[in-house]
């Protein structure tokens, strides 16, 4: 405490949960969700992971829907980017529901970043100066 | 639900023990306590989907007090019910 007098430069590690609207197309999820990729890069934030967790029936009725799209979201940023990425989740209709955890100091960002069993992805490869082990 | 230990019988003056319950968060190290795992979490309330308390469970004070954290966040996002009507 008090040792970090620039405060904005101070980088969190944020998790992140929402459901979307599952009755909504192809092309505007994809729209939807390059928005929110664009909220947070304006905000100095950086998306570590993103997951597409499918479609899930909820517990529960939330507005008359008995299922849900879910996301996860790892992301790497400042304070002042949990507001605003609030601020877009409230306003955005189609998403129904969202969770933001701010995750324990002794996670770090190696931790979250995908791995090759989950989804493979496009991951660029390391170049060979990285790898050092 | 965990069930109850069953009575053994004569203690002195009539008490009866039970069995000790242990944690299960803290016997099973990697046991993840997450909202993102419904299934673990779902152990741990009741069929009309109360969060069970510490004395029927065992878990320690710790781990308690995470679980219900967790419960809470999972009921916000529908994994978990609030209520569960008949």
């Amino acid at each position: 405490m008090g040792l970090l007098n620039h405060k904005e430069d101070f980088m969190n590690l944020y998790e992140m949960m929402f459901i979307m609207n599952p009755d909504i197309g192809d092309e505007e999820q994809e729209k939807l969700i390059t928005r929110f990729k664009n909220t947070i890069g304006k905000n100095k934030g950086e998306v570590i992971r993103f997951d597409d967790m499918g479609l899930k029936s909820l517990s529960y009725k939330i507005q008359k829907k008995l299922r849900g799209h879910y996301f996860l979201v790892y992301l790497e940023g400042p304070g002042a980017l949990v507001a605003e990425v609030e601020r877009f989740f409230k306003l955005d209709e189609n998403i129904i529901r969202f969770v933001i955890v701010k995750l324990e100091k002794r996670i770090t960002r190696q931790d979250l970043e995908p791995k090759a069993e989950p989804q493979p992805q496009p991951v660029p490869a390391a170049e060979p100066g990285d790898v050092g082990v | 639900m965990q069930e109850r230990a069953p009575r053994t019988q004569g203690g002195p003056r009539g008490k009866q023990y039970y069995k000790r319950k242990t944690c299960k968060f803290c016997e099973e190290k990697s046991l993840p306590i997450d909202y993102k795992s419904p299934q673990i979490l779902k152990d741990f309330i009741t069929e009309r989907g109360k969060i069970l308390p510490r004395r029927i469970t065992g878990t320690c004070s710790r781990h308690q007090k995470k679980l219900t954290t967790e419960i809470k966040r999972a009921r916000l996002m529908a994994l978990l019910p609030f209520t569960v009507h008949e």
